[in-house]
């Protein structure tokens, strides 16, 4: 198992190297440059020229790269074209909203998947499983401003109890959380329903069933349990998906985070933030899934000999 | 074969409906055109944001368009771009894991590290990344759309080979001298089938979302092209005041979404060799 | 088992982790937000929705108290607060920054730092007496060293970051005392008052923080100093921007202490939040929310005219564009009037009847551009194309409903058989374009532009028509040359006789319009405000620079 595990971890290194080449790349492939995008149209040539020399812009791409990586690895993640402030200290004022997002949100879908996919396995094929998978898949369906934009309508104006932009109080969270929830219940509902309906055709359930053992405790400790691997497996990649999928949501809501900040970043071409943010938020998403790699390896050993 | 999973998807009924509802907006997008009375396109502009009425039966939208012809030539847009870039993406993304699964080495390696470093691009921003890239348009979001789909498949084409790759049957092949292409064609690809299409479908139905999302950031799919997603955008200003402008577009692109969710679980459960549904 | 416990365990430590680390940041960053009283207001203040209005016919409990904080919500963040290089909007920077002579909410040039002036007999001198004790915001008393300072940033010849063409009329800055200053033009320039009481360079900024921190300023408290009547307090980007009140300031003491300034841009939002008694104040109302919310119970919406205008640029590179018959022909196929009613009516928008604001001078009105299909066909078919042609236009979202004119108009165009192509381009993208000079990297031929500058004078055309940059090669940016024009503005920016400006400007006028035409001019802008019922003497000028310091809230 060691062996497997430092295998994965030394496969992060080649990928985030791998990573940040293209993006570093890929994104100054995008037309439109971050200066003029800053001073916007109708500003003398000059002006432009003048920015773009003082940031370095017109140096060869290969020795922005080269410059980049070294200062990534003195710690300076650059400094944002737009705000003129160091990228560390950007992100490190929007990292924690996300944070905070994503784990509430994968909290909820993961609590309310589960119940509503366990339900769902036990009474499959049935009014209430096909009830369950249609409703949980209803939010996911719709785009996600849309969804958003409901709930707004809602809870704020319709019934006044929620505020509906930033996000200073425990009740800013609200609307958020629940728009970002609701976008994984069907996946996860999903995943427990087909992770209980493998383990409930097995033998032993059926045994301790044949024994007089109550349901509840052979569908909580037996079934449930026992499906527990694809089920955590699916909460790490919903965590990583919210990391930046939540833009839209962060869009309308007003909230400062890291998926409004890419996109932000992304229109106003600001190359540092933008290589620095895909940078953090990919390496977390691939560290999450190397973790959850790692668990389903633990569990199941045919995996590490592949 | 046909006929036994025939009869497990029948059981679904869940995702009959699903099947039919799609069959239906398949159909209008492919001959609804020709049943309208306006150009989707023709504007009034004396009567913008109008009402349910006997001429517009879904009313105008902000330029004094009929929504209804711009709802049925939008399913072809929306439904266009979804079949298109996913179809692509997923024959693209089927030849790469073959490639990587079975011959190996350096090209798996290469092929592997290109999915995972597009895999690792969180969710939506991929997307944004290469619409900034190719530009706006329908033609480039349906590219964006087909290379976003790409990761997926082939990741799970390459495992499905892995596994089958040292089963005693394909060695058999190998051995008698059967072309590597004929290998791979007559029997890792029908292997695979079964994920490939529970894979694909669903990716059908996120495209279309993609594609809204898109335009909701200001890229993707222009006006005046009628789509979906771009209408529902241009509406959401006036959801307070019009919202039929909004519900519609919206009710399209959530029953759709939703019809291509239900339908691929229905094509899990009923091709599963496991055979969950007693 | 064992493994399968283990593997919980990590997997609710990663989680656990996450979970402190983000908390503890957000508690660290929220107690960090609280730089006045009133920031945690919004909520506190909060009423229902659906909260019943308090009439008390004998005005017996109705409190009469004023509230110390505005809350406003604008439709995007300030890029910075470098008055000199801000292109967001003046809302902000005209908050904390004063100009030696400004226009007032009327929209009348009047004295603000410099108290009176006098110009030379050769007119070529510019003597400004300053008002004395104005202190900035770091309690330094603004001097002439300080104007000098301000203006050579703006016309720098060798740092141009912060350069702007309108400034380059002046040639030096000479500081006869500390509360006289001289400005020298190279010749005579007849909108020069305009000039300093509308240009971004005409802000004073101080001195020693320019030297001091130089192409850093305009991101933090310390580097945003002015002698407005409020200063910068704090600034989480796209978050929040608080303002507070400068109790020096020498017009006296603003009522409300605090402006929190919020950036919302999803429009629905933004309504929803002022409907809901999270904001006070807001910028930017939608055409389709304007009627709706002026009929919501507390809140109203304010309309005051702008000095913008948007208009479509013919790219006279383009050998097509060369025949103005075919200019004139594109023009008439388009009906302005309808297009601007259907899409700006609700704002109070019209067709523009002239090539700059009614406000500015110089104008003098000349209708509509004409609007006649048959016309525009014969145009067509005398110019040697009888079917019609074929164009394309460049578009950007940035300019409210820039996407939809250009659909409308392909519409509309067709009708005289002309056919349009729109290409939409994204923020970035079109001012790379447009910042261009190389006609390659612009294949269109017409596209979308605003116009409009606080200096409200004619001379604006010469910035945007002038066959060449004065003293360059470098053509402006959409290559239109006309040499009647280049005399014409030339002679009329360097006289200060008005009667001859107000003639060369009405011929401009005429060649840009129709004769030779430049482009398509589509709507007067005007600026919308929706503020809630509490907030009270309100006033803005064509800047939309608004008045926070007469203002009061009431707190009801």
């Amino acid at each position: 198992m060691l062996k497997y595990a430092i295998k994965r971890i030394l496969q992060m290194i080649p990928l985030l190297i791998a990573l940040s080449v293209i993006v570093f790349f890929l994104i100054r492939w995008i037309p439109g440059d971050p200066v003029s995008a800053m001073l916007g149209p109708g500003v003398p040539a000059s002006n432009i020229e003048f920015e773009r020399e003082r940031l370095g812009l017109n140096d060869p791409i290969i020795v922005q790269y080269v410059r980049w990586v070294r200062d990534i690895f003195q710690g300076d993640l650059g400094k944002s074209i737009v705000s003129k402030k160091p990228v560390v200290y950007e992100i490190s004022r929007r990292l924690p909203v996300t944070l905070t997002l994503a784990v509430g949100g994968t909290v909820i879908s993961s609590v309310l998947g589960v119940i509503l996919g366990v339900i769902a396995a036990m009474r499959q094929n049935r009014f209430l499983d096909n009830l369950i998978m249609s409703v949980s898949l209803l939010t996911v369906s719709m785009p996600s401003f849309f969804f958003a934009l409901m709930l707004m309508l809602i809870f704020s104006v319709q019934l006044g109890w929620l505020p509906s932009i930033g996000l200073n109080s425990p009740a800013h969270a609200v609307m958020p959380l629940l728009a970002l929830g609701s976008s994984g219940l069907g996946f996860m509902a999903r995943t427990t329903r087909s992770a209980m309906l493998d383990v409930i055709r097995q033998d032993y359930i059926r045994t301790s069933r044949s024994r007089g053992i109550p349901e509840k405790i052979v569908i909580y400790s037996h079934a449930l349990k026992n499906s527990m691997i694809p089920i955590i497996t699916a909460i790490g990649l919903r965590f990583g998906g919210l990391l930046a999928g939540s833009a839209v949501t962060e869009t309308v809501f007003s909230i400062p985070g890291m998926g409004k900040f890419l996109v932000d970043s992304v229109t106003k071409r600001d190359y540092p933030c933008l290589q620095a943010a895909i940078l953090v938020l990919a390496t977390i998403f691939i560290v999450v899934n190397t973790i959850v790699d790692l668990i389903y390896a633990a569990v199941d050993p045919r995996i590490r000999y592949e | 074969m046909i006929k036994v999973f025939l009869k497990r998807f029948a059981k679904k009924k869940l995702s009959v409906v699903a099947f039919f509802v799609l069959m239906f907006f398949i159909f209008i997008a492919l001959f609804g055109p020709r049943l309208c009375k306006y150009d989707p396109l023709d504007q009034d502009l004396r009567n913008i944001y109008a009402g349910i009425s006997r001429e517009h039966w879904l009313g105008t939208d902000n330029l004094g368009r009929d929504t209804l012809t711009r709802l049925v030539y939008g399913a072809r847009v929306s439904l266009g771009i979804s079949f298109s870039g996913v179809l692509s993406g997923c024959m693209i993304g089927i030849l790469l894991g073959v490639c990587a699964g079975y011959f190996g080495k350096w090209v798996d390696t290469v092929i592997c590290r290109l999915i995972d470093v597009m895999l690792a691009f969180p969710g939506l921003l991929l997307a944004i990344v290469i619409s900034a890239v190719l530009g706006n348009g329908v033609k480039n979001t349906a590219l964006a759309v087909s290379i976003f789909s790409v990761p997926s498949i082939a990741r799970m084409v390459r495992s499905v080979v892995l596994g089958i790759k040292n089963q005693e049957y394909i060695q058999a092949c190998q051995i008698v001298g059967e072309s590597n292409s004929r290998v791979i064609f007559t029997h890792v690809i029908p292997n695979a089938m079964s994920q490939i299409i529970v894979n694909t479908t669903l990716n059908l139905g996120s495209a279309i979302l993609t594609a809204s999302s898109l335009s909701f950031l200001g890229m993707g799919v222009q006006p005046p092209d009628p789509e979906w997603g771009t209408m529902l955008n241009n509406a959401m200003t006036v959801i307070r005041t019009s919202p039929i402008g909004v519900v519609m577009p919206g009710i399209c692109i959530t029953l759709v979404v939703l019809s291509f969710s239900l339908l691929g679980d229905g094509l899990r459960d009923a091709l599963d060799p496991k055979l969950k549904n007693v | 088992m064992k493994k399968r416990m283990l593997a919980c365990l990590l997997l609710t430590s990663v989680l656990l982790t996450t979970i402190f680390t983000g908390c503890g940041a957000k508690d660290g960053a929220s107690s960090g937000n609280e730089p006045a009283p009133e920031s945690a207001g919004g909520s506190g203040t909060q009423k229902e929705a659906e909260e019943p209005e308090e009439t008390d016919g004998g005005g017996g409990e109705a409190e009469t108290g004023y509230r110390d904080t505005i809350r406003v919500a604008l439709n995007g963040d300030q890029d910075n607060l470098d008055p000199h290089n801000n292109r967001t909007n003046s809302i902000v920077v005209s908050q904390i920054y004063g100009r030696l002579v400004t226009r007032d909410m009327n929209n009348e040039i009047v004295p603000d730092l410099a108290e009176s002036w006098e110009v030379s007999e050769d007119e070529l001198t510019w003597t400004f007496h300053l008002r004395k004790g104005v202190k900035f915001h770091n309690g330094q008393e603004f001097t002439a060293r300080d104007v000098k300072a301000s203006i050579e940033r703006t016309i720098d010849k060798v740092n141009t970051v912060n350069t702007t063409e309108a400034m380059g009329i002046i040639d030096e800055v000479i500081i006869v005392d500390d509360y006289t200053v001289q400005l020298v033009t190279g010749k005579p320039v007849g909108p020069f008052l305009q000039t300093m009481s509308g240009n971004l360079g005409g802000m004073m900024m101080c001195a020693d923080v320019i030297e001091e921190y130089g192409a850093d300023i305009g991101y933090d408290p310390e580097t945003v100093v002015g002698t407005g009547p409020y200063r910068l307090a704090e600034w989480n980007k796209e978050e929040n921007m608080t303002l507070e009140a400068n109790e020096d300031y020498w017009r006296g003491t603003p009522t409300i202490k605090y402006i929190e300034f919020q950036a919302i841009p999803d429009d629905n939002a933004r309504s929803i939040a002022l409907e809901t008694d999270q904001i006070d104040f807001m910028f930017r109302v939608p055409p389709s929310e304007v009627s709706r919310l002026n009929a919501v119970d507390g809140i109203h919406v304010e309309t005051k005219d702008s000095m913008s205008l948007h208009l479509f640029l013919f790219n006279m590179s383009r050998p097509i564009l060369e025949d103005p018959r075919i200019r004139q022909a594109i023009i008439a196929s388009v009906d302005m009037e309808t297009m601007v009613s259907a899409l700006f009516g609700e704002l109070g928008e019209t067709v523009a009847t002239a090539p700059c604001s009614p406000l500015y001078f110089g104008y003098k009105e000349m209708g509509a551009q004409p609007y006649d299909v048959e016309m525009a066909k014969e145009l067509l078919a005398e110019a040697g194309y009888p079917d019609g042609i074929e164009i394309s236009i460049m578009t950007c979202g940035i300019y409210n409903n820039g996407i939809e004119m250009a659909e409308v108009m392909k519409e509309m165009m067709a009708e005289a058989n002309i056919t349009l192509n729109i290409e939409v381009m994204e923020r970035a993208a079109f001012s790379e374009a447009m910042a261009s000079r190389n006609p390659d990297d612009q294949p269109w031929d017409m596209w979308i532009m605003g116009l409009g500058n606080m200096a409200l004078d004619y001379t604006e055309l010469r910035n945007f028509f002038r066959s060449t940059v004065e003293g360059t090669d470098r053509p402006n940016g959409s290559y239109y040359a006309n040499d009647e024009l280049d005399e014409l503005t030339d002679k009329a920016l360097y006289t200060t006789n008005e009667e001859v400006r107000q003639e060369c400007y009405e011929r401009v006028a005429e060649l840009v319009w129709w004769e030779d035409p430049a482009g398509m001019w589509a709507n007067y802008r005007t600026n919308v405000f929706g503020l809630n019922d509490r907030v009270q003497n309100f006033e803005a000028n064509v800047g939309s620079e608004v008045n926070f310091w007469q203002m009061t809230v009431l707190d009801q």
